[in-house]
């Protein structure tokens, strides 16, 4: 329910802001999935020069002190995120993920999450337009400017899709739903 | 007698025009330095592979456009290359641009049965990571690039799967037609030049009016070097001979004061030049530009000639032609006789160049002593006789007496001269054939901007493979491949875009082991049904050349040249690794991989002859000394050779002085200062008795010969220049140290 205000209020200040203009940070300040929710998700890879979709579902649980993202289908796959490491494992065992890049990209949509936009602001230009919730992030740190085109959240009352576009026209596509099942965690 | 006189005069005028109109057809001037440099290369099945391989890139032109945006590049490109179309300079393209854009997925979209070898090793392997959890994990995972894993994965291949999707060819747009240079965009154009009109397409593309003032262009073309070359070498060659003959025709007036002697020195020039340039041509069946050049130098040598019998026809004594002509006949032919051994030099040089000087410099001189002895004593004129003896001598005369007088040691000079040419065979000499010439700035700039554009890194270094058939090249430009990818060496492979049937074969079966577990992986991973296609299948070159007709690659398959097959591969020129640097490319056994090298080779042979020629001029001095010693003594014969010897040195120190470096065309100089010397030293000393008249046609012959070769100085082709300077010091010394072979000499 603290989402959905803090969405609506969003949207009611970027319906203000106009679009295409920058949006001012302390609005966005409440842009989260809250502490202790879950959320399902059903996410599309598209490889553009295969024309292929590799479509994956899950499950993504924002606990006190830890980002999980769980992949159920085709396989389980859990990718943790806590005190800026990450893990990944099946449930049963995980390891260390390493790669700088991934842990950085983990830790960027870890944010985008949980509203972390002070951390966001290094790394991204962000613009706001109506109508709706339709953020629009440019990325101008060089690591990521490489390769990410843009990325986009969307949504009217929840946070409805997050699209990731590669300079390669490579994509990323989560939809984020059952919102109404959501359920504080323990 | 007036009737002979108008006979020969009219033989002289005429024969030259005949001559002319009928070889002018065949007369075939060549601009290749290297070629001028080294024929003979080109004897082996190897070499005319290699020639082959040079003319097929010799009319191609390459234009870069380079701007802010590719659209607004490729709108120029669109009106450029319908600019091209409509002129006959240039070949019609038979490719688009936009034929480009996809060449990198052509080997997909047609199921065509090709695998790298580190791709076939993961398939022999079965090191399919697309199946190993770890690489599922990376695929799937929103925090990871799919990419990195994807392009390693052989199964990215099978149809039905990830089609299209890895390159395993490094054939891009990017890296072969567009390039972010200086973080512009570039956009490159592909043409053929027509053959023989390379003239007027340098002329068009120096023009081009392009719609877009924000946009450059750069062209080049290997054969618009040699229009430029030729251009500048015609137009140097006719203004020096040009000059020369006015420089001749100046000092002949000054001292004559005659018409006759103007119109008989030219129409006798004209001659010999014309004689000797049909002779050489006939031999060679062409002449090089520089040759012709060089050639220049001679008609100063044949105006020495004319001017020694003109002058004798103020003798008092001389009564007619014909005893002018047998007072100077005994020094005029020592001293051809002294030319004839330096020119021979030249003809027998591995130069072909030299060759061509040579025949054209023994040929014209020959001629012109059959001038004089034919022609010249037909317009005998006796002249007002002057004081044929006297006191007056000359500045040169003075200096050589006043040593003499002080008793120096002049002879010391033969062992420093000796020494002086062993220190110069040991010294290194500067004989790289790059620096022989100057290129022509605008194409050097434009070419190495486009070459940086698309890529372009290939040198002077090659291998040359051959068998039976393309087949069987194929397969060993393979085994090159392995051998060169595993010392790291860069390298243009045909294979890499058309491998040989064998390794097809083993991909196409590689492919279908592969096939046999698609349905139960897609089934498995949930993954979107694509279309079934019809699966790998092997292809020809053919087929290749139909679907991408632009390719460079093309080239490098050279076909059947007598009983074998022949393809190149050129290396790239930048082999930082040190894996490259330790690499030595002699180390292949087969006898059908050849490493060719083309400068090493020329200038491993240009070097030798230049040490061949210090041996030579000390052997020469030697005999040339025990001959003359037998004939006139041995004090005459070393006061003869001395002033040869003592300007030699003299013409090489100042070079060294200069600080230019020595190379062959300085030494080659020293050939032509050691025959003229002994040339001025002949008069001087069959003039023992002290004319005047002898006197003042060495100093005129001298002038005439001077002006021919400083003119030569002046030349912008270092290997023009470097002769003609030397030559020109040489020739300064060899007059002030001529009289040395009569006051020197011993009096009979």
């Amino acid at each position: 329910m603290v989402l959905n205000k803090v969405l609506i209020t969003l949207f009611f200040l970027l319906t203000l802001s106009n679009s295409g203009y920058a949006i001012d940070k302390k609005y966005l300040s409440g842009l989260q999935f809250p502490i202790g929710t879950e959320v399902s998700y059903k996410q599309i890879r598209f490889i553009k020069s295969t024309n292929f979709k590799l479509e994956s579902s899950g499950l993504l649980k924002v606990h006190t002190n830890k980002i999980e993202w769980h992949q159920i289908n085709p396989f389980v796959h859990i990718i943790t995120m806590k005190d800026g490491v990450m893990t990944s494992g099946d449930g049963n065992t995980s390891e260390e993920v390493k790669n700088p890049i991934a842990t950085k990209m983990a830790r960027i949509m870890f944010d985008l999450f949980q509203g972390n936009f002070l951390a966001l602001e290094k790394v991204f230009t962000m613009k706001a337009s109506s109508p709706g919730i339709n953020l629009s992030l440019t990325p101008i740190n060089k690591d990521f400017a490489g390769f990410i085109k843009g990325i986009e959240l969307v949504g009217n009352k929840n946070v409805e899709k997050f699209y990731l576009e590669e300079k390669s026209g490579n994509s990323l596509t989560i939809k984020f739903f059952n919102f109404i099942k959501m359920k504080k965690l323990k | 007698m007036i009737k002979r006189q108008y006979l020969i005069l009219s033989i002289l005028c005429l024969l030259p025009v005949l001559l002319f109109s009928f070889y002018s057809r065949f007369f075939s001037i060549n601009t290749d330095v290297l070629t001028s440099l080294n024929r003979d290369y080109f004897a082996t099945g190897f070499s005319t592979a290699f020639e082959q391989y040079e003319n097929s890139l010799s009319r191609d032109l390459v234009i870069a456009l380079k701007g802010e945006g590719l659209n607004e590049l490729g709108l120029e490109a669109d009106h450029i290359t319908a600019f091209l179309d409509s002129k006959d300079e240039f070949e019609k393209s038979d490719a688009s641009r936009s034929d480009f854009k996809n060449l990198g997925q052509f080997y997909f979209e047609n199921h065509m049965a090709i695998l790298t070898p580190k791709q076939r090793g993961l398939f022999k392997n079965k090191q399919f990571k697309t199946l190993e959890a770890s690489a599922l994990k990376k695929i799937y995972s929103p925090f990871s690039s799919a990419l990195s894993t994807l392009t390693l994965d052989p199964y990215a291949l099978v149809p039905g799967f990830f089609e299209n999707f890895a390159k395993p060819v490094s054939l891009t747009p990017h890296n072969q037609y567009f390039k972010n240079n200086d973080l512009k965009p570039t956009l490159i154009i592909r043409r053929k030049i027509t053959a023989g009109l390379e003239e007027s397409a340098l002329k068009i593309l120096a023009n081009l009016k392009l719609k877009n003032q924000n946009i450059k262009y750069y062209y080049s073309s290997l054969g618009l070097y040699g229009v430029v070359a030729r251009s500048q070498a015609m137009d140097e060659s006719s203004t020096f001979s040009l000059l020369t003959i006015v420089l001749i025709l100046i000092t002949f007036f000054f001292y004559f004061k005659s018409l006759r002697h103007l119109v008989l020195c030219l129409v006798s020039i004209v001659f010999c030049t014309s004689i000797g340039l049909y002779i050489s041509s006939f031999v060679f069946g062409e002449i090089h530009l520089m040759s012709l050049l060089m050639g220049i130098s001679i008609l100063g040598i044949m105006a020495d000639y004319f001017i020694h019998y003109f002058i004798k026809e103020k003798e008092e004594v001389t009564i007619s032609g014909h005893d002018a002509f047998l007072s100077i006949k005994k020094p005029l032919l020592w001293s051809f006789i002294t030319s004839l051994i330096g020119f021979i030099i030249f003809a027998l040089a591995p130069l072909p160049l030299l060759q061509e000087f040579g025949v054209f410099s023994i040929s014209s001189l020959f001629c012109a002593i059959l001038v004089v002895r034919f022609g010249l004593v037909s317009f005998f004129k006796p002249t007002k006789p002057k004081s044929n003896k006297g006191n007056q001598l000359g500045l040169n005369e003075r200096f050589i007496k006043a040593l003499v007088k002080k008793n120096i040691r002049i002879w010391m000079i033969v062992p420093i001269f000796i020494c002086f040419l062993f220190l110069l065979v040991l010294k290194n000499t500067n004989n790289d054939i790059r620096s022989f010439s100057t290129p022509d700035k605008i194409l050097r700039q434009n070419e190495s901007f486009i070459k940086n554009s698309i890529g372009y890194k290939y040198g002077y270094e090659f291998y040359i493979i051959r068998a039976s058939n393309l087949e069987e090249t194929l397969e060993l430009e393979e085994v090159l491949k392995g051998k060169l990818t595993k010392a790291s060496v860069r390298a243009s492979f045909l294979t890499h875009y058309l491998p040989s049937q064998k390794t097809q074969k083993e991909s196409i079966s590689l492919y279908q082991s592969a096939s046999e577990n698609m349905d139960a992986f897609i089934k498995k991973f949930k993954m979107e049904a694509v279309d079934k296609t019809s699966g790998h299948k092997s292809f020809t070159l053919d087929h290749l050349k139909g679907k991408n007709p632009n390719l460079d690659i093309y080239k490098q398959n050279l076909g059947k040249i007598g009983e074998f097959h022949y393809i190149i591969v050129p290396l790239y020129i930048s082999q930082e690794s040190t894996a490259a640097k330790q690499f030595d490319p002699r180390i292949f056994e087969d006898k059908n991989i050849v490493y060719m090298n083309k400068l090493e080779f020329i200038n491993k042979d240009v070097s030798s002859f230049s040490l061949s020629i210090s041996y030579g001029i000390i052997i020469f001095s030697f005999i040339f000394f025990i001959i003359l010693g037998f004939r006139f003594g041995v004090i005459n014969a070393g006061a003869i050779i001395l002033p040869s010897m003592i300007s030699i040195i003299i013409a090489i120190s100042s070079i060294l002085v200069l600080g230019v470096g020595i190379n062959i065309f300085h030494l080659l100089g020293t050939v032509l200062i050691f025959a003229l010397g002994l040339d001025y030293s002949f008069f001087y000393f069959f003039n023992r008795k002290g004319s005047i008249l002898t006197r003042s046609s060495i100093e005129l012959s001298t002038l005439t010969t001077i002006s021919s070769f400083g003119v030569l100085a002046l030349s912008s082709t270092h290997a023009v220049s470097s002769f003609g300077t030397v030559v020109f010091i040489g020739i300064v010394s060899c007059w002030l140290w001529a009289p040395f072979s009569y006051l020197g000499a011993k009096n009979e």
